[in-house]
């Protein structure tokens, strides 16, 4: 009975767990991505880290919101994160407003 | 000589108690849920000591290897389905750990992951072909000291002692919605597996035997696992408290693991950072070379070859094809790109469910009257070894439905 009911269960949470959370995930993993990004841009600002460590962590979150993207719907997560996987060079505010946008998208999919 | 070996036994015990798991999912636990999940992580700990305490007293005076135990007490066939699961599990998490040190090496020379990987793997090979047991695990776990760093960090940040010591109590958040108090039950179960992971007995159990541990051990074996992994713990909490300070505020939720290492640089600078990915490094190096020996460990003793590093590596030639096989397969996962936070997400989802089959024999056993003599289970040690074991039950089968529903702790 037992075996019988984790058997229907895992394919409902499988199904459960879809469209709608596919895209909660993008949105959770790239609200974080920009925050990070965000904090060394900060702390390489002021000299705080070293300038390899910096470099890697930028390419890394480029490589991770890149990842994300084509799980993100909502036009204005769209917009932001494009914004900044096109700019060369980003600043610590141009992420943190990206990031909190996403913080936004992240809540009100919450809500639904 | 004598407090000499036993200092640097714990010592060994404290660096080596973190590993990329832990890396991984204090601070992430910390920055989404703040102090609420502190209790678990000292109960984890106590599991660890309660049982990492049996096995070295099993291997000291039952003489048994864990899977040698593991064959005899559920049988071949079981056995073998549980031996193939531990398998599995170890070479996903020592594929986690060379990835993870693959990546701090990244972060710090700007060189190619896969050739990192590759040269971090080869350095392990080429540390367990040459040194000593002793010191293969003391060269790692003492160099994993630089950890303490994250300890330092977080007392100079001031966090507040009343809400670190308010997270002693169990609790479960008030107000979670129906996602978060789900992402809340993935997260205890994900904290109690990082912190008991199987190949952690079964390493330590193994090197009893490889050091000849006898009666006389007892009270080191036991000064050990409490001190070493019960100071080890605090590093781990170092982690969560500098998630819960820094990361939760900023809406940081650790996707990268070189993330974790500005826990060091916001109070200390460029000096912090470094040190913390020094201490990263040797932590999560040390791990790996324990999984994969574990690996290696637990097939030897399944099937009765010779084993061990006390032996040269021709002596033991089985046991050294091994070891060298799982570090090749572990490396092959991390050449298929697959990340080491993904890949040491499904590790403890993984070694939860191994965790009771590799509890229960060494149970059993500890409590052998006939094998075990006067040192066998006392009171305190039967009752807390079946109680937690009950408990990671529990938490093997909520692990796999918890993983699905959080996407992995995705959500």
């Amino acid at each position: 009975m037992a075996g019988r009911s984790l058997c229907l269960f895992l394919p409902l949470t499988l199904a459960g767990c879809g469209g709608g959370g596919a895209e909660l995930a993008a949105v959770k993993s790239a609200h974080s991505l920009l925050a990070e990004w965000a904090a060394v841009e900060g702390m390489a600002a002021a000299g705080r880290v070293p300038a390899t460590y910096a470099d890697e962590m930028r390419q890394e979150a480029r490589q991770g919101l890149a990842s994300d993207r084509p799980a993100l719907k909502n036009r204005d997560a769209t917009a932001a994160v494009d914004a900044v996987l096109s700019a060369s060079a980003v600043s610590e505010p141009q992420l943190k407003s990206a990031a909190d946008m996403l913080d936004a998208i992240e809540k009100s999919l919450e809500d639904r | 000589m004598k407090i000499a070996e036993l200092s640097l036994g714990i010592l060994t015990a404290v660096g080596g108690f973190v590993d990329v798991s832990e890396l991984v999912f204090m601070p992430q636990a910390g920055s989404r849920f703040g102090y609420a999940l502190v209790w678990l992580v000292v109960l984890a700990t106590i599991i660890i000591i309660v049982f990492g305490e049996m096995s070295g007293r099993t291997a000291a005076i039952g003489k048994q290897p864990l899977f040698n135990l593991m064959r005899h007490r559920l049988g071949l066939s079981f056995g073998l389905i549980v031996l193939i699961a531990s398998l599995i599990a170890n070479t996903i998490i020592c594929a986690a750990e060379i990835g993870g040190v693959a990546l701090i090496l990244q972060l710090v020379s700007g060189l190619p992951f896969r050739l990192m990987a590759i040269a971090a793997t080869l350095t392990f090979a080429a540390s367990i072909w040459l040194l000593p047991f002793k010191w293969i695990e003391r060269c790692y776990g003492l160099l994993g000291l630089f950890m303490i760093i994250f300890l330092v960090a977080i007392v100079a940040i001031h966090p507040p002692w009343h809400a670190i010591a308010g997270g002693l109590v169990p609790q479960v958040p008030a107000g979670l919605s129906h996602i978060d108090l789900i992402a809340f039950s993935y997260f205890a179960v994900a904290l109690l597996s990082a912190v008991t992971f199987p190949y952690e007995t079964c390493f330590y159990s193994s090197g009893g035997i490889e050091e000849d541990w006898g009666p006389k051990d007892l009270a080191v074996n036991r000064v050990t696992t409490i001190v070493g992994f019960g100071l080890g713990s605090l590093l781990a909490l170092a982690l969560m408290a500098g998630g819960a300070q820094l990361f939760g505020p900023a809406g940081i939720s650790p996707e990268m693991p070189g993330t974790v290492a500005l826990l060091a640089a916001v109070p200390f600078g460029k000096t912090g950072l470094l040190l913390a990915l020094a201490g990263m490094f040797f932590a999560i190096a040390g791990a790996a070379i324990e999984t994969c020996l574990a690996n290696a460990y637990s097939v030897g003793q399944f099937f009765g070859w010779r084993w061990g590093r006390s032996q040269a590596p021709r002596e033991a030639p089985r046991f050294t094809l091994s070891w060298l096989a799982f570090f090749a397969a572990a490396l092959a996962i991390v050449m298929t790109g697959a990340e080491p936070v993904q890949l040491a997400e499904f590790a403890v989802v993984a070694s939860v469910l191994v965790l009771p089959f590799t509890y229960l024999p060494l149970l059993l056993i500890a409590g052998d009257r006939q094998l075990m003599g006067e040192h066998v289970n006392g009171m305190v040690s039967r009752t807390l070894g079946w109680g937690f074991f009950v408990l990671i039950c529990i938490a093997a089968l909520a692990a796999l439905p918890l993983f699905v529903l959080t996407r992995g702790g995705q959500l």
